[in-house]
């Protein structure tokens, strides 16, 4: 009989875990084979829609897209070098704003219908522009979203801009802002039912003793939800839910024993959570995951950023259960608060309701360490990371920063650093289990 | 917002009809008065606290007349950042942030001042710049000062205030940005009387906007007469003179400085005096300077060429009111700082670039490609086409960094400066001209 470390029969339960890996294998070739995917108009025509519309950015309002009849695709570039780009944007640029151009300029969203930018950074804003005038799309709109989330009149201001979008939308696709918003209520209520599932994976993987899925396999998860049609998403979604939520929570003790991140029975996987910006390649994650951790919860725009509420992130409002608690807006001043209730990105102002978000998240998943990844020249999350190391420090947990460029990290140094700062846990865990001695 | 890109009246007619041999130029007589003026300003911030004035740390593009009709002392810790660029101690700075580790991809401002702040050590009287009771900051310049600012309220545990200005891709702003912003404005107000225990009276503002515009009147008659060749100035005296219009705009003394500069510089275009006597290339710069390195400017003048106007000093223009404006200063100032030059589109941008290049009859455009400075250098390659397209003038690439010399490579730079010059000379044999020639004549990058 096949038994765990602590000598129970794991059967079951690694039956459950390899359905719940047969079902996420499935959403990740989804996402590793986008472009195909997102090629096939038939797909979209059947299921009722226009065409599809590209966006980027969490604050970018899925539901509109929705609501004008357009499949919502994110935009995120693909790993690899550049070329055309480097005709219209610098070296130093933002490596996403660039990779994205880029992916653009050599036609791979020629299909899309058009794109929104909501207002983010300084390059994704002059990426906008620059997209504008040479990818050849019949819709463009830049969406300009607060950067101060505590301004008087925010909410109002931000609806105002939402109404702007509905509105171009909704002359775009000849139903009027008032066919866009006639839809809302039930784009909102899809969207709701997408984040809530998503906060119930995410919450499993925070708090569970033995997290369902490795970091590797949520970010699929989560990239596949950007590429794939809504409902067939959420449907997908729902049995991986039901999947996991079989498996249940485990125990301690059953780390080793069929659980997402389990390497040998000798060996615990560290729990890390990571923070950084726009992270497409799931390799990413898997990286850090390889030299012995588990990725169990993550402060990134391909992740918490985009469905959870920073309320819920910090422990408040119950679970992590996504915007599901703030209902489901059905105009949009609900949709307004809705994303300015979300946990900020760097790029928003004050700070006080990011930094309570990465070290709640980091609280409650037990988290060992914190891993920073870096888009190379992105300066929002360059100037916060030492105030949010220290912060970190503080609360005594080891962060480690590592590079990304170009969507990829320096597998050789970021492994061989990785493999360090785990020791290091390692090293501490050690001194606590005896009794605090000092080296 | 009009465009504020100087007229064409004055200066050329004035040359034309004096038409006197061709001296060369020595300082600026206004330079001792701008060291005294400078000088005097930086006492005050040194002195502030012992006068019991109250200091704020603002932004360069923030609304600043506020706070001289309040009597609190702005300081500028981008202009600070400048002056550790020019006085060649950025790098000593910049290191301390970097090994606190602010990244050395972040602005070498924020990161020399950065530094400066933490070590409280600087050029100016061997301490940082005197603590802030309180931060101003304006998004509408850059993303980057609302993170830079946090930081420096953290470090000081100082109130900090930030005013988001929306993106403007095309003018006008949107009349629900301009109650966004004008919200803010107020709230700004309040902000600054509760944390300084002092009012603002409507009536003083009123005057510090009216020295504001006169400031601004003057700043654009000084550039004007650069249209008269030679030019009576450089890049190099507008970077340095453009201190005032930055730090002290609202003042009396900024108005009565201007009024002197203005002044030499209409007696020297009068008598043909230049910095560059034998001027034979006319050139715009696009950017921020390179402080740490004003020999390069010296090195385009010893082969004739010289910088008749400078989008980053011309957008000091964009600060003026109107008499009917004074009626509801505070959505004046909300529609004046929402379109100035980095948060308005490429295309606006353009237009006040080509409308510089055809009234100073430009030869040529320089781009400072400012690895520091992303929200300024990310259209440029945009804007250099559309310079090559719509004039046909060449342009010319330089890859460094405001104050870090550490991102430049000087031999290098040199050498693509000589083959550009090269392109010009080539141009003027073959009988083009300047900027006013028109499209077509086969603009090149180098």
């Amino acid at each position: 009989m096949s038994q765990d470390i602590a000598g129970r029969d794991d059967r079951p339960r690694a039956a459950a875990r390899q359905e719940v890996a047969r079902q996420v294998a499935e959403l990740a070739a989804v996402y590793a084979d986008r472009r195909a995917y997102l090629a096939d108009a038939a797909r979209f025509k059947a299921a009722g829609y226009r065409g599809t519309i590209g966006y980027f950015c969490t604050y970018a309002p899925e539901e509109l897209i929705l609501a004008a009849g357009y499949h919502p695709a994110r935009i995120v570039a693909e790993p690899g070098m550049v070329g055309p780009v480097d005709g219209h944007l610098q070296s130093f640029a933002c490596s996403f704003a660039r990779g994205c151009l880029d992916q653009a300029l050599r036609g791979h969203y020629d299909g899309l219908d058009g794109v929104v930018f909501p207002a983010t950074c300084d390059s994704l804003r002059h990426a906008a522009e620059i997209w504008k005038r040479n990818v050849p799309q019949r819709f463009f709109h830049f969406m300009n979203f607060p950067s101060r989330l505590d301004a008087p009149g925010v909410a109002e201001y931000t609806a105002r801009e939402m109404a702007d979008l509905a509105e171009a939308l909704g002359a775009f696709a000849g139903v009027g802002a008032a066919g866009v918003l006639a839809k809302l209520p039930e784009t909102a209520a899809l969207m709701a039912e997408v984040r809530a599932l998503l906060g119930r994976l995410w919450e499993a993987r925070l708090t569970w003793p033995l997290p369902p899925l490795t970091g590797t396999e949520a970010l699929s998860v989560f990239l596949a939800g950007v590429v794939m049609e809504r409902r067939e998403y959420r449907d997908r979604l729902a049995r991986l839910v039901a999947a996991v939520e079989a498996l249940g929570p485990g125990a301690a003790g059953d780390a080793a024993a069929g659980g997402a991140g389990a390497g040998d029975a000798a060996s615990v996987p560290v729990r890390l959570v990571v923070t950084g910006g726009v992270i497409e390649d799931p390799a990413t994650i898997r990286l850090v995951e390889e030299s012995g951790a588990v990725v169990v919860g993550d402060d990134l725009c391909t992740g918490t950023r985009s469905f959870v509420t920073s309320e819920a992130a910090t422990g408040g409002a119950g679970a992590v259960a996504g915007t599901a608690g703030a209902g489901s807006p059905a105009d949009l001043s609900g949709l307004a608060r809705l994303y300015l209730a979300k946990v900020p990105c760097p790029t928003k102002h004050p700070i006080d309701r990011r930094v309570d978000s990465l070290l709640g998240t980091a609280r409650r998943g037990r988290a060992a360490g914190v891993v920073f990844l870096l888009q190379k020249f992105c300066e929002t999350h360059a100037f916060d990371q030492p105030y949010l190391t220290s912060r970190l420090t503080e609360m005594g947990l080891p962060s480690l920063v590592l590079e990304v460029e170009q969507g990829r990290l320096t597998e050789g140094q970021a492994g061989t650093r990785l493999g360090a700062f785990l020791e290091m846990i390692a090293g501490r865990r050690e001194v606590a289990a005896n009794g605090g001695a000092s080296r | 917002m009009s465009d504020k890109t100087t007229g064409t009246s004055g200066a050329t007619e004035l040359r034309a009809a004096e038409p006197g041999p061709v001296k060369p130029a020595g300082r600026l007589k206004a330079d001792a008065d701008l060291k005294q003026l400078m000088g005097k300003y930086y006492n005050g911030v040194f002195w502030a606290h012992r006068l019991h004035r109250p200091i704020a740390w603002i932004t360069s593009g923030a609304p600043v007349e506020p706070l001289y009709a309040m009597g609190i002392t702005p300081v500028y810790p981008e202009n600070y950042g400048a002056i550790l660029g020019s006085r060649k101690c950025a790098v000593e700075y910049c290191e301390i942030a970097e090994g606190a580790g602010y990244s050395r991809d972040l602005c070498s401002y924020a990161r020399g001042s950065i530094g400066s702040m933490m070590a409280d050590r600087g050029p100016l009287n061997g301490r940082g710049l005197p603590a802030p009771d309180v931060l101003i900051c304006a998004k509408n310049i850059c993303n980057v000062v609302v993170k830079w600012w946090e930081v420096m309220a953290r470090h000081y545990n100082k109130p900090l205030f930030i005013l988001d200005t929306p993106y403007v891709p095309e003018e006008p702003v949107k009349p629900h940005q301009l109650e966004f912003v004008r919200g803010q404005l107020e709230e700004m107000i309040a902000f600054l009387e509760k944390h300084t225990k002092r009012r603002l009276s409507r009536s003083r503002l009123v005057r510090v906007l009216e020295n504001s515009t006169k400031t601004v009147a003057l700043w654009e008659e000084v550039q004007r007469y650069r249209q008269a060749s030679p030019s009576p100035s450089s890049a190099l005296d507008m970077f340095t003179n453009m201190a005032p219009i930055v730090a002290i705009r609202g003042t009396d003394a900024c108005v009565k400085y201007y009024r002197k500069l203005a002044d030499e510089l209409k007696e020297r275009a009068a008598h043909g005096v230049g910095p560059v006597p034998n001027e034979r290339y006319r050139l715009v710069w696009d950017n921020i300077a390179i402080w740490h390195n004003f020999r390069l400017m010296k090195y385009f003048h010893e082969r004739g060429a010289v910088f008749v106007g400078e989008t980053y000093t011309n957008a000091w223009g964009e600060y003026s009111f109107s008499p009917e404006d004074y009626k509801d200063p505070i959505m004046a100032m909300a529609r004046q700082y929402s379109g100035v030059l980095l948060n308005v589109g490429p295309e606006v941008r353009l237009g006040r670039l080509l409308k510089m290049a055809r009234d100073y009859r430009a030869d040529g455009v320089v781009f400072h490609s400012n690895r520091s400075c992303k929200t300024y250098s990310l259209s440029q390659y945009f804007l250099a086409r559309g310079v090559q397209e719509q004039l046909g003038l060449p342009t010319l690439f330089i890859e460094a960094d405001m104050t870090d010399p550490r991102a430049y490579a000087d031999a290098a730079t040199k050498t693509r400066v000589d083959a550009f010059l090269e392109i010009l000379e080539g141009r003027k044999e073959a009988g083009g001209v300047g900027a006013t020639a028109g499209a077509g004549a086969g603009g090149r990058t180098c």
